[in-house]
């Protein structure tokens, strides 16, 4: 769904006219994602389409499937159905060729830490190390790759089919294996098998945690399909980490030696191709749409451009890409099969000045890369690292306050806590004395107070008032909320029996609760605050709000009226409502609350929540037992099937709605035809 | 002495002093940003890309063999022998036509040149191609059309393959004789076809089916023929005219001669003289020219294999035909030898209903060649559920509008992109749809926007998120003037009350009139003029629009809304007005803008036309109509990107395109549509605030004479991030401001010295080293490489521009 999504926006972005036109003559828009916006958000041309071509140096591609690039920046593809690697450096349009006559279908090249040249044969199964010869200028098969025997990991019915190889940094060779869900198979260089690396795991999901109590492997294997899913693709990044991607995942997963997760992207596709990490680590993906992303060491999303070619051969998008590399300027060199060619796209200078100062700051040198962050910000103020970039400087620096504004614009909520951890404890220590002050006066006027009663001068006008206001029933009946907290059992005998409250009271309650929920959402501190509060849809919210209070209030009334309930539809309209009375106060103080604290208090901040939302469920199950007059486990009961009613409820009237549109469609449907017709 | 050693020590402890004072302090503060440069040969590479102009190269060799094997010959014997007689002659040209396969041969008088409508030289190497495809080479007039019934009279299921091409030699069963009957049949002909061209292209005469096809003459004068073509077949007839005027030749097709009467067939398209100006493999050493954005040449002396296909005048929302090339003049340019012959046709009438294509050697053919379709009607997508389900299916009606091209023949220095582009200009000036500019000043304008404000969601209805007011409008303008900016035009985005986002905004001032009229009455003082931004065909939840009355219906009868929806849930609809609701509201604000003082600058009418359905299916023509009777109320006009119909309205032209469509067969980039409209009106580019690109965009606008526009607001654009607006994610006055300035001395000082100016000529002196001459005697060299470049007129250094008076 997500994935359709993508596709519809990209589309839509494409042809309907924009504010933003392509201003660099580029046929396709860079985006990047926002995590402040929490969208894809529009941002400078990160790179220019350069080139399309299908000879390279004199040889003409026929569907080749993998790119690398060495650190000499020659390139090597393999050129699968012409059954040979090509070694090509475009400065002196030079072209080895690597495996000419002896592969078949070279799917994956890889040049490893040591200079040797790794080619993966799909049709082989095996996988082959050339070391260059300089003697005679040609490459030299020294090592095979082939499927292990008498291995215990491997049964004789497994299949073995090598696609992509890579090297670490002590030069052990992984094989990605095509539909093994155990992961690459790890070789040392000598051609030893030793086991396996990088398998996907099974999601902790609910779901998932429930069939592992109930059911073995074999039943999950088989029932549910529960295994884990096939690599997609390799890479390994300048310090000999290894990423993975996978089918149906979006974006990469990076993993540390220990075959853990150690960072993986904030955002991404999920038909990724291939992956590759550029010189300043920055890591490089493509889908099979032909879109490109790149994101930090770290796994933000930094851009995304290129895209499907829908129209021509038009430079800067794809039929169907298989392979993605970069060399060190970060010029970008990506494969098509369909086409047989290869593209490169260079860097703006927008790039270059974002890769400025993602190396700086990557190194450390928060301070050093203010400077070009800052540039970064002058081309796009909304460019989130940016923002965390110079917060991240001024933190360093110690301008905690400054840190927070930026923290705040990028929406980093750790940074933010943290800058503002500092700001507080400054002004605390700054205001102790004042605070000193104020409880010695506090002390010293409870004591005069003693001897000289001046309060009860203070508290006469707020007293004479409330006499005044006991002559109203409404008064009395809202003030009957707090009776109902402090002794809820008397309290809903008295809406019952005695008619301490009315509709009129029960509704006002009802409201001021969705009043204090829009307060509270829309005023609490970001950092506990999930919500964009200028995308808050009003209508959502009151949805939210009063059909679930609704349904409870008629779900209830009707499953008691037939289960010797004693409660009508109005008592169990006013107690509901008077029930929330807890979270009416806690709401506005949570939110207020909220501007004090920072992430290492949040447990103070949910703490008051639960509490809140305890006493109020609490309540409703007193309300529930006293109204209709149950005893504890037949209230229980009857709460479980008013919530299952309720749900029938909701059920019935969608399916009513949908039938009622149906068949309002069937009509306009015969209406269009009829007049399309004539 | 001793003196003077004191005062030395004093002078040097003081100097040093200073000296590492200034240095420390310069060390703190200054970070210097070090950015990599790319590697030479990338570098290289882009300047060969079609991001440039390349320089002619033809070796030596290639041009002989192109003069001598593929340069057309005929004698006046050779001619009668295929069946040309002359219809046509004037001072300029010769028109020989051949009647039955609607052929002709235009023979250039100045430069004696020969252009065929055939595709020629079949003979010259290897085997023919197949007859079917000699068939459709050697016509002038193709038809397609779609098979509606079969024989039997029962209804046909339409799809997009349904659609046929076919030409008159099809039709007529044409075959040809092989090298033995030739003889035989034509002794002029001794060694057979293959030695000659003339010979190639005989037919068996008794092959060509009269009864399937026929072309009969209606009436012939001096300077004009008509004909009109039965197409018996097919049920099709309708008349052609050829006429000869001021040495330009033209071809029209009338619509309202256009019968139908056989009901198993219906009619899409007509096709005239399609291999005109083709040529065969990679031979010949010129280029096509297409009008792609500011224009794009494909040279044709290599392999590119691949074809073209693009409406003019862009998308056509109302078939949700797409397309990405934006050919906003309906012309196009065959070139077979750079300064020695070329032509370009001008489709003068029924260019909304034509399409053009390009089939470039290598794609199923040996010839380049490029043709326009005059679409008569189009398949679109009959809807008969909500689902969008439906099947494809043809209008009734057809077409309201002739087809008119003029063929403008260039030899000489003329032969060329920018040959072609100032004999457009010429023509368009002498029509009077370009004007010289109204005293043009001494400087270049700037063309500064100005987003006032735009609105988010709020607890009740929204809030307005105030960017920018007149005062900071006024403030920036007198900081700009004092630092020479004077030449300031000024357009405010957002300024209602619906703020900036809503497409069609209503005509409520978010301040007071008079602090409006104040910045009229300020700007008017030096001469300039402020817009107010507006858009009339695409709003964005309007409150102005009604959605039944004022929302148009594509062909397929369903709203044209379009909704886009992000990851968090906004969602954002677009919806497209009926042209005639569009002109009604343009018309009603025509007072309101000019009560104000302000001049408007109109979104999206001018790079938008599309056919829609109102009780009927309007085409394009007629949106065209609307649009052009509307805009005719408006002195003080601004448009972005316009298409050519509405030039004669405007005053200033933004967003001219960066670059064409970059397809990958096209070689260069060339500012055909900058050349046609210099001197005639202020020309700027798309927001330098998103200009990715650096110095080299600002070469390219002084290449191309284009002036700079920035969007601006007061406030830090962080304050928009979550209204409509924040798609311009760059805009604070306190970022640009010396940026501003700079770039604006920086084009001025190449640019104003041709403001007024218009461009006569343009060369590429060498790879990425460029020329422009204006009419005024002034050259501006450009150097977007690197290296330093030098001649006897100027030194050029890296990434620079020269201004030769």
């Amino acid at each position: 769904m997500k994935k359709l999504l993508i596709a519809a926006l990209f589309i839509l972005v494409c042809l309907l006219p924009v504010n933003v036109d392509a201003n660099n003559g580029i046929p396709y828009y860079t985006f990047t994602y926002s995590s402040t916006q929490r969208r894809i958000v529009p941002t400078q041309d990160a790179y220019l389409p350069l080139s399309i071509t299908s000879e390279i140096g004199g040889y003409i591609l026929n569907s080749p499937e993998d790119i690398t690039i060495d650190k000499q920046n020659n390139i090597y593809i393999a050129d699968t159905k012409n059954g040979r690697v090509i070694k090509y450096n475009i400065q002196s349009n030079v072209a080895t060729l690597i495996g000419d006559g002896f592969l078949t279908s070279p799917m994956g090249v890889h040049v490893g830490l040591d200079g040797a040249v790794y080619v993966v044969d799909f049709t082989h199964k095996k996988a082959y190390k050339y070391v260059y010869d300089q003697s005679n200028d040609s490459y030299d098969l020294t090592v095979t790759y082939e499927r292990p025997v008498n291995s215990p990991y491997f049964a004789p019915s497994d299949t073995f089919e090598p696609t992509k190889v890579i090297t670490d940094s002590g030069n052990n060779v992984y094989l990605l294996l095509a539909g093994s869900i155990n992961g690459l198979a790890e070789y040392k260089n000598d051609g030893e098998f030793f086991g396996f690396f990088g398998a996907n795991r099974i999601p902790n999901t609910w779901d998932n945690i429930i069939k592992s109590l109930l059911f073995d492997e074999q039943q999950r294997r088989e029932w549910f399909k529960m295994i884990p899913k096939a690599l997609n693709n390799v890479a390994v990044d300048q310090d000999g980490l290894i990423l993975t991607i996978t089918n149906g995942q979006s974006g990469y997963l990076k993993l540390n030696i220990a075959n853990l997760v150690f960072s993986q992207s904030n955002w991404g596709f999920e038909n990724l191709m291939d992956l590759y990490v550029g010189p300043h680590n920055t890591i490089f993906t493509i889908n099979a749409e032909g879109y490109i992303t790149e994101y930090t060491q770290e796994g933000q999303t930094l851009f995304i451009f290129a895209g499907p070619d829908k129209s021509s051969n038009t430079k800067g998008l794809f039929n169907s890409p298989t392979a993605i590399a970069v060399d060190a300027r970060n010029n970008i060199y990506a494969l098509d099969k369909s086409t047989s060619s290869l593209q490169i796209f260079v860097p703006t200078a927008f790039a270059d000045l974002v890769h400025n100062a993602i190396t700086l700051y990557q190194a450390g040198k928060y301070s050093e890369s203010e400077e070009p962050w800052k540039q970064v910000l002058k081309m796009n103020s909304l460019f989130d690292l940016a923002n965390k970039g110079i917060g991240d400087a001024h933190f360093a620096k110690g301008e905690y306050e400054d840190a927070m504004h930026y923290y705040a614009l990028s929406r980093h909520l750790e940074g933010y806590s943290n800058a503002y951890w500092e700001v507080r404890n400054t002004a605390l220590l700054a205001s102790a004395s004042w605070l000193v002050y104020v409880i010695f006066a506090m002390i010293i006027l409870t004591i005069v107070n003693r001897f000289l009663p001046f309060m009860k001068y203070v508290k006469a006008p707020i007293k004479k008032s409330h006499a005044y206001m006991k002559r109203f029933k409404l008064y009395n009946e809202l003030l009957f909320g707090f009776h109902v907290l402090r002794n809820p059992n008397d309290g809903y005998y008295g809406i019952k029996r005695e008619g301490k409250t009315s509709n009129l009271s029960a509704t006002i309650y009802l409201f001021t609760f969705f009043l204090m929920y829009i307060i509270f959402i829309y005023t609490t501190s970001f950092l506990f605050n999930d919500r964009v509060v200028a995308e808050i849809n009003m209508i959502q919210q009151v949805i939210t709000v009063f059909i679930p209070f609704f349904l409870w209030v008629i779900a209830n009334y009707l499953v008691c009226s037939i289960r010797d309930g004693e409660g009508k539809l109005s008592d169990v309209y006013q107690s509901s409502a008077y029930a929330l009375l807890p979270m009416i106060i806690s709401l506005p103080i949570l939110a207020f609350i909220s501007h004090g604290l920072t992430l290492n208090e949040a447990f103070i901040y949910t703490f008051l929540f639960n509490v809140s939302v305890m006493i109020t469920v609490i309540y409703l199950i007193v309300m529930v037992k006293e109204i209709h007059f149950y005893e504890m486990k037949k209230t229980i009961a009857n709460i479980f099937i008013t919530i299952f009613t309720a749900l029938m409820i909701l059920l019935m009237v969608s399916i009513v709605y949908i039938l009622l549109s149906e068949i309002l469609q069937v009509f306009l449907d015969i209406y269009r035809e009829v007049t399309s017709r004539a | 002495m001793l003196k003077i050693v004191k005062y030395l020590i004093v002078v040097v402890t003081f100097s040093a002093l200073t000296f590492t004072v200034v240095n420390a302090a310069t060390q703190d503060n200054a970070y210097e940003i070090v950015l990599s440069d790319n590697f030479g040969y990338i570098e290289q590479m882009v300047l060969q890309s079609s991001r440039y102009t390349q320089p002619d190269n033809i070796t030596p060799a290639a041009l002989q063999d192109y003069r001598d094997n593929y340069t057309l010959s005929f004698t006046t014997d050779e001619l009668a022998f295929l069946g040309y007689e002359e219809i046509l002659n004037d001072s300029k040209l010769r028109v020989y036509f051949e009647q039955k396969s609607f052929s002709v041969v235009i023979e250039n008088k100045e430069t004696g040149y020969f252009w065929s409508s055939r595709a020629e030289f079949q003979h010259i190497e290897g085997t023919n191609e197949t007859p079917l495809f000699r068939n459709m080479m050697n016509s002038g007039l193709w038809i397609e059309s779609v098979r509606m019934l079969t024989n039997g009279g029962a209804p046909i299921n339409i799809n997009e393959k349904s659609l046929t091409t076919e030409s008159l030699y099809r039709i007529a069963g044409v075959a040809y004789p092989n090298d033995e009957s030739l003889i035989d049949l034509y002794p002029e002909c001794p060694t057979g076809y293959a030695s000659s061209n003339v010979c190639s292209q005989v037919i068996i005469p008794e092959r060509y089916n009269q009864s399937r096809v026929r072309v009969d003459r209606v009436s012939t004068t001096t300077s004009a023929i008509v004909t009109k073509v039965n197409i018996f077949e097919y049920g099709f007839s309708f008349n052609v005219e050829l006429r000869l005027e001021d040495g330009v030749f033209k071809s029209r097709v009338f619509s309202d001669t256009i019968q139908e009467s056989d009901p198993k067939f219906k009619l899409t398209g007509i096709y005239l003289f399609p291999y005109l100006g083709s040529t065969r493999k990679d031979k010949t050493p010129g280029y096509f020219l297409i009008p792609d954005g500011v224009g794009a040449l494909v040279r044709i002396n290599q392999m590119h294999g691949d074809s073209f296909q693009s409406r003019f005048y862009g998308s056509e929302f109302g078939y949700d035909s797409y397309t990405t090339s934006q050919l906003t003049m309906p012309i196009y340019g065959i070139v077979h030898e750079v300064g020695g012959n070329g032509f370009y046709a001008d489709i003068t009438e029924g260019s909304e209903q034509g399409i053009l294509y390009a089939d470039l050697y290598g794609a199923n053919t040996r010839y380049n060649y490029m043709r326009t379709k005059y679409s008569v009607r189009e398949l679109y997508r009959r809807i008969i559920n909500a689902s969008g389900g439906g099947s494809l299916t043809l209008l009734d009606q057809f077409t309201q509008t002739d087809y008119a091209i003029d063929y403008h023949f260039l030899g000489g220095s003329d032969a060329s992109y920018v040959g072609i582009a100032k004999n457009y200009r010429d023509k368009l000036r002498d029509a009077g749809v370009l004007k010289d500019m109204v005293e043009p000043s001494t400087n270049i304008p700037i063309h500064l926007n100005y987003l006032m404000a735009d609105t988010e969601n709020a607890f009740i209805g929204v809030r307005r998120i105030r960017m920018t007011r007149i005062k900071d409008v006024l403030d920036i303008y007198e900081t700009l003037k004092e630092a020479g900016v004077t030449n300031q035009m000024v357009t405010l985005h957002g300024w209602s009350k619906d703020g900036n986002g809503v497409g069609l905004a209503r005509t409520h001032l978010n301040e007071s009139k008079r602090t409006f009229e104040k910045l009229a009455d300020t700007l008017a003082e030096d001469g300039n003029t402020v817009y107010l931004y507006n858009d009339y065909v695409v709003a964005s939840d309007s409150k102005r629009v009604n959605y039944i009355n004022d929302i148009a219906r594509n062909v397929s009868r369903l709203k044209m809304t379009y909704s886009n929806r992000s990851f968090s849930g906004v969602e954002s609809n677009i919806q497209l007005l009926y042209p005639e609701a569009t002109a009604k509201k343009l018309k009603a604000d025509a007072s309101f803008y000019d009560k104000l003082g302000y001049g408007a600058e109109v979104g999206s009418i001018g790079n938008m036309l599309f056919s829609y359905y109102d009780n009927k299916v309007f085409e394009r023509g007629d949106a065209m109509n609307y649009y052009q009777e509307a805009l005719s109320n408006y002195d003080h006009l601004i448009l972005s990107s316009p298409n050519s119909y509405l030039w004669q309205y405007m005053s200033g032209y933004t967003d001219m395109a960066v670059t064409n469509g970059q397809f990958n067969f096209y070689t260069d980039l060339v500012p055909v549509l900058p050349i046609v409209l210099s001197g005639s009106v202020p020309m700027f580019t798309p927001f330098l605030n998103f200009n990715a690109l650096g110095s080299e965009r600002l070469l390219m606008m002084i290449d191309f004479g284009i002036n700079p526009r920035y969007i601006l607001t007061e406030e830090n654009t962080y304050k928009m991030r979550y209204t409509r607006s924040s798609n311009l994610y760059t805009t604070a006055i306190k970022d640009y401001e010396t940026e501003i300035i700079d770039t604006y001395h920086y084009i001025n000082d190449a640019l104003k010295h041709v403001v007024g100016a218009m461009v006569v000529e343009r060369e590429v002196l060498g790879l990425g080293i460029v020329k422009v001459t204006y009419d005024n005697g002034v050259s501006i060299y450009i150097n977007y490489s690197d290296q330093i470049f030098m001649n006897p007129d100027v030194i050029l250094f890296g990434k620079s521009y020269e201004v030769v008076l």
